[in-house]
């Protein structure tokens, strides 16, 4: 026993620096957790998407988007789809499917087209979800 | 006086170099898993504190029964450390592989690095008992209590069960299952566990089928142990959400699944702890 109360003793102060930075990080998390469960957003999610640069490439054009989620929703396997148009007449779509964007939060992607989407109206959308 | 502050300064400081190392180790797998970065950004919030909770409890339970008998500060104080380390081993991790990025919401960095922060503060206070040999008869004697065997079988279950849970494969599993295979395969886990619990729990008895010490053991263990397995695998299963939605069949086929991993662990911790 006195062996026991010599080792609190002994225990060097970086020692308990750490122990208390251990209970802030748990306690922390615990809070932050607790506190995005109570007061956090949950709405479904909103997602939009901006294009954010087009590039020539060796077999086409490549349009670079980024897809924001506005919602407090996770949303898994969102297709993204890019449609080019000349007034009413649609001339060509591409579309992938993004694996997640979590809430609050934005992907980035890519869409291949074979003509020039700075010579015609581009439209990007996301056109559907699903819950993880 | 002075040389004992030495010799005791030495030993936190392998202990803390002790947590880190066990903390990589026992987690490493985990976190290269992408269902585990994934379930930190949408995973249920009160779930996950919840879990966390519960984690910090176990990891200062672990302290207690491992190790070298200490007071209780002491024991908290290790706990403190191994979390510390935990959560460290998680941000430096998984910033390295670029799972945490600047950029992300805050809500996906502390839900992604706390959810890898459980198995590594696991691993780090698991390492001074599988590291370190050093130990007392006082601390021998806590582990003879019942229901420390109880709680280190636990301990097992719950860590091979979450290296498992967070994959689509033990719904997907329970999906192809019928149910005579799922009878089978609480057999088969029973069995296993017997076989393990019965060749630790022997201590030099040399007939292991005498019916009294093989129904003692069943009795005592097996059966506590697989039952203990399969509440905890029900828990982490429902923790993941993988049981939302979901018919009771289907809840039972992959609680036994996963079940069947969860008892190898707790076997294999009256082994090893």
């Amino acid at each position: 026993m006195d062996q026991a109360k010599q080792k609190v003793k002994d225990a060097p102060w970086w020692m308990w620096g750490i122990a208390l930075l251990g209970l802030a990080l748990v306690a922390g998390s615990i809070a932050f957790m607790l506190y995005e469960a109570v007061a956090g957003d949950s709405s479904p999610p909103d997602i939009t998407v901006h294009v954010d640069s087009i590039l020539p490439i060796r077999d086409g054009f490549l349009v670079k988007f980024r897809a924001l989620n506005e919602g407090g929703s996770t949303a898994e396997g969102v297709t993204i789809e890019g449609a080019l148009r000349n007034g009413t007449e649609i001339l060509e779509t591409s579309h992938t499917v993004i694996e997640y964007v979590p809430a609050h939060s934005e992907r980035d992607g890519g869409l291949f087209f074979a003509s020039d989407p700075r010579q015609h109206q581009l439209q990007l959308r996301a056109k559907g979800y699903e819950n993880p | 006086m002075s040389v004992a502050q030495e010799t005791s300064k030495h030993s936190f400081a392998v202990d803390l170099a002790h947590d880190f190392g066990g903390a990589i180790l026992f987690s490493f797998p985990l976190l290269m898993t992408m269902e585990m970065w994934w379930l930190g950004f949408y995973m249920d919030r009160s779930r996950l504190a919840l879990f966390l909770t519960l984690a910090f409890v176990t990891v200062i339970g672990i302290s207690y029964f491992e190790g070298r008998a200490e007071t209780f500060e002491i024991e908290i104080l290790d706990a403190l450390v191994a979390c510390a380390a935990g959560y460290t081993v998680a941000a430096v991790m998984l910033s390295l592989f670029g799972i945490v990025k600047p950029g992300m919401s805050a809500d996906e960095i502390v839900g992604k690095i706390s959810l890898h922060a459980v198995p590594c503060s696991i691993g780090a206070i698991l390492a001074r008992r599988l590291l370190e040999v050093e130990e007392t008869k006082k601390e021998r004697r806590r582990r003879e209590w019942y229901g420390a065997k109880i709680f280190l079988m636990g301990v097992g279950a719950v860590f091979l069960a979450f290296q498992l849970a967070p994959t689509e494969e033990m719904v997907l599993i329970g999906h192809r299952m019928t149910a005579w295979h799922a009878v089978a395969l609480v057999v088969v886990s029973l069995c296993l566990m017997q076989a393990f619990i019965c060749s630790v729990e022997r201590r030099g008895r040399q007939r292991m089928l005498a019916a009294d010490f093989f129904w003692g053991v069943f009795f005592r263990f097996t059966i506590i142990g697989y039952s203990v397995a399969i509440l905890l695998s029900l828990y982490v299963l429902w923790t993941f959400g993988r049981l939302d939605g979901a018919a009771a069949s289907e809840t039972i086929m992959a609680t036994l699944v996963l079940g069947f991993p969860a008892a190898l662990g707790a076997a294999a911790a009256r082994l090893t702890l």
